[in-house]
């Protein structure tokens, strides 16, 4: 099978005072069609790892090396220009949603596709009908009934910001999707049913997805391939068949109990 | 036809009127303008043309005559000293004000609507119209600015702890109340903790400002180092006058950074330490106490001031109805003075605004910092020494007026538009940079309808201020009806001013009521 990503010898360091190494030596192959959940506490790296794969750690100034290949570019060495096409075909969601609240609901999810509209027409929201009329099948497909997408963004509840993000995801027609921790904010049920829509995605259109959890009941529920981070390492990476729960549990996590 | 297109959309207008509300609020918009601006007589090829006889005079001012430089110690200490005195005597004022107006405190709205209406006149006056005001019941000297600003500062400081109390956190309140504590002690553990931190705040802030507004009362015979800017003026000393304004500058300058450090300590909550506390009470009391010996307030004096009052109320209590027309007509030229004002100086404020935020924006940091003290700098020049600049250069007229408050308002616009930029949130900045979209994508649907509300906001906060402002900038001849208010104090015609304050008060009234409901359909959205 072809790899649509492959990392070799990660290591991100945040510079400070303290320089803090988040990610060291990491190696890691996903082919096309494969549903990764990379598992891990908070501080594991997961995040960065994510971060690091559409170099949205540059906001952190974070100092990267290694080298990530995506479709057998690398992302590393990619222009401002390149960089932003690769940015256009890997769908990036977020824990805190991260969607403009203020902007109606519609476009929160027609801003999928600004990479591929040009410049002026952006300038005046003029986006083409097709391109909103498959932004109201993203929004209902993901449960966002029809009658709320002139709605400000701000007006909804959690689960249906992340909804939003999925759908401005979906915009960019993804050949990758990267979620960072989607469900940590949300209640157990709804965080189901926000997992699930990941899941359906995956199986109908085989769009690669990789998510991060730190939750390992949704972590042995969904995921399909555990890539398990400890302290920056990847200390696991098997088929959820091959993993023995409890020793992976205590491994990753620690000791549950407390004591 | 897809389904999703039919179904009706509730709260929305018509879609016919939809298409025609973009062109008519531009053309109502264009209108507006081209009224405002034909009153105020803007003309962008006069400023081009007489433009270089402001730099003339910048010219001539030059360099400073710094020579009587002891003669004018006094009247700069006076001036501290008036700000001090009118910042206490308003604070005092205004605690029973805040009390009362308060729904925490009080339940009973026949208690704090009245005294919220009071409020609301009291902060209609502008600032040198109480020093008007104050000249005529107690005669001229410092006694008369310490009134005014007295005046002025419990109007505000009034009016922002109210509202600093009305967004307190109600749960302490319940929670202290539920301990079975009664109304005092539940005003001494849950509203004054969680105020106090503000109402420092505002006190200081109001302090800030009448420094300011008391180098200038001078000019209409107030006390202070004002006196010494009019004679100046008057004998056409300039290189005095630049000595005076850079002695101005400088004290506005060093009290506001001086402020500004305690406030931000303040607003971040810095605990200070209980030996640093009692200090500052110290020295706040004995700043109080050189103030007032100085200046000669006692008890006497303060009793004296309240019949002074009833000799202002009796001298307008019948107001000069046949000047009734005249002073609209002014009043609407102040309208248009602060409209088009506030308009110049937001369009050169949102460049400042982003080019001094330190985040988001690419910014290199130095340059940010640089950029930040363009709006401090500006800001310390009053914006009536600024007007008597531009009246030297183009003459009498509206248009002083403008390209004063033009000037002055970049100070508050561009810091706080830069404080607006500062604070939006980055996750969304990220999300849309995440699907590949340009800088310039960015900026229009992350950064822009984030910033865009609260910009509009800002401006409409500060027409609301510059109104006030315009209304008394006639008062050193730049237009509006400020020059109403000197004719008639020329005149000893104190019937005039009765019925300047009949135009001012409910039009300024009428224009914040509106203000605040248009700003807080913005933020709120």
């Amino acid at each position: 099978m072809k790899n649509i990503l492959s990392i070799k010898n990660l290591s991100v360091v945040y510079p400070g005072v303290r320089p803090v190494t988040a990610l060291e030596n990491v190696n890691l192959d996903v082919s096309a069609g494969e549903f990764v959940v990379v598992a891990g506490v908070s501080g594991s790296g997961k995040s960065t790892l994510l971060r690091a794969i559409n170099r949205l750690t540059e906001n952190d100034r974070a100092r990267v090396t290694g080298s990530i290949a995506f479709e057998g570019k690398d992302v590393l060495k990619a222009s401002r220009r390149e960089l932003r096409e690769l940015r256009s075909y890997i769908g990036f969601i977020f824990q805190e949603y991260n969607v403009v609240e203020r902007l109606p609901i519609s476009t929160n999810a027609l801003t999928g596709t600004l990479a591929t509209l040009g410049t002026w027409r952006s300038l005046w929201a003029r986006f083409p009908k097709d391109r909103r009329e498959s932004a109201h099948r993203a929004l209902e497909r993901v449960g966002i009934p029809l009658p709320r997408h002139s709605d400000r963004a701000g007006r909804l509840s959690g689960g249906q910001k992340q909804r939003v993000g999925i759908a401005r995801a979906l915009m960019q027609k993804p050949r990758l999707i990267l979620a960072d921790e989607p469900v940590a904010s949300l209640d157990p049920i709804t965080a189901n049913l926000v997992m699930n829509i990941f899941k359906k995605i995956n199986e109908e259109e085989s769009i690669t997805t990789i998510i991060n959890l730190h939750d390992p009941v949704l972590t042995f529920k969904y995921g399909k391939r555990i890539v398990g981070l400890k302290q920056g390492r990847i200390i696991y990476d098997k088929p959820i068949a091959a993993i023995n729960r409890e020793t992976f549990e205590e491994d990753i996590y620690g000791t549950v109990d407390g004591d | 036809m897809a389904p999703w297109t039919e179904i009706s959309q509730p709260r929305q207008l018509p879609t016919w009127l939809k298409s025609f509300s973009w062109p008519f609020t531009i053309v109502a918009l264009l209108l507006l303008y081209a009224w405002a601006m034909a009153g105020v007589e803007f003309n962008p090829l006069l400023i081009f043309q007489y433009g270089g006889k402001f730099f003339e005079l910048m010219g001539r001012m030059w360099p400073p005559d710094f020579s009587p430089l002891p003669h004018y110690w006094r009247p700069l200490f006076q001036t501290l000293q008036m700000a001090i005195l009118g910042t206490f005597f308003g604070t005092l004022m205004a605690l029973p004000l805040v009390v009362f107006g308060s729904q925490l405190v009080v339940r009973s709205a026949w208690v704090y609507w009245p005294v919220r209406l009071l409020m609301n006149v009291l902060r209609t006056i502008p600032d040198l119209l109480y020093a008007v005001l104050f000249v005529v019941a107690m005669g001229f000297g410092p006694i008369a600015g310490v009134g005014a600003l007295s005046f002025f500062a419990c109007a505000i400081i009034a009016k922002l702890t109210s509202e600093s109390a009305d967004n307190i956190n109600p749960k302490p309140i319940e929670a202290i109340e539920a301990t079975g504590a009664n109304k005092l002690q539940v005003i001494r553990y849950a509203v004054i903790p969680q105020i106090l931190p503000a109402f420092l705040d505002h006190t200081l802030y109001v302090f800030e400002l009448n420094v300011r507004i008391a180098t200038v009362m001078g000019y209409v015979g107030a006390g202070g180092i004002g006196a010494q800017l009019t004679t100046a003026l008057e004998w056409r000393n300039y290189p005095q006058v630049m000595a005076i304004v850079l002695m101005i500058f400088a004290t506005v300058l060093l009290i506001d950074l001086i402020a500004n450090r305690i406030r931000d300590a303040l607003v971040h909550g810095v605990i200070f330490p209980r030996a640093l506390r009692w200090l500052g009470l110290g020295v706040v009391a004995g700043l109080i106490l050189w103030s007032a010996s100085s200046l000669e307030v006692n008890l006497d004096r303060l009793i004296a001031g309240v019949g002074y009052f009833n000799n202002l109320v009796g001298a307008m209590r019948d107001p000069n109805f046949e000047y009734f027309e005249l002073a609209v007509q002014r009043m609407i030229q102040s309208l248009q003075i602060a409209l088009v004002g506030t308009t110049i100086s937001f369009l050169l404020s949102v460049p400042v605004g982003f080019l001094a935020a330190r985040s988001h924006t690419g910014v290199p940091i130095p340059l940010a910092l640089v950029f930040k003290q363009v709006p401090n700098t500006i800001r310390a020049f009053p914006e009536l020494i600024l007007a008597i600049f531009f009246i030297a250069t183009f003459g009498p007229g509206a248009l002083p007026g403008v390209l004063a408050i033009a000037i002055h308002s970049i100070g508050m616009l561009g810091k706080f538009n830069a404080e607006i930029v500062e604070k939006i949130r980055k996750e969304p900045v990220e999300a849309i940079q995440a699907t590949g979209a340009s800088r310039l994508q960015v900026f229009r649907y992350a950064i822009l309808p984030q910033v865009l509300p609260e910009f509009l906001a800002l401006f409409i906060y500060r027409l609301e201020i510059n109104v006030r402002a315009a209304s008394v900038l006639g008062i050193v001849g730049a237009g509006g009806i400020g020059s109403l208010i000197v004719e008639a104090q020329g005149l000893r015609d104190w019937g005039i001013v009765g019925v300047c304050l009949m135009v001012i008060i409910p039009v300024v009234m009428v224009i914040d009521f509106f203000s605040a409901r248009v700003r807080k359909r913005l933020i709120e959205g």
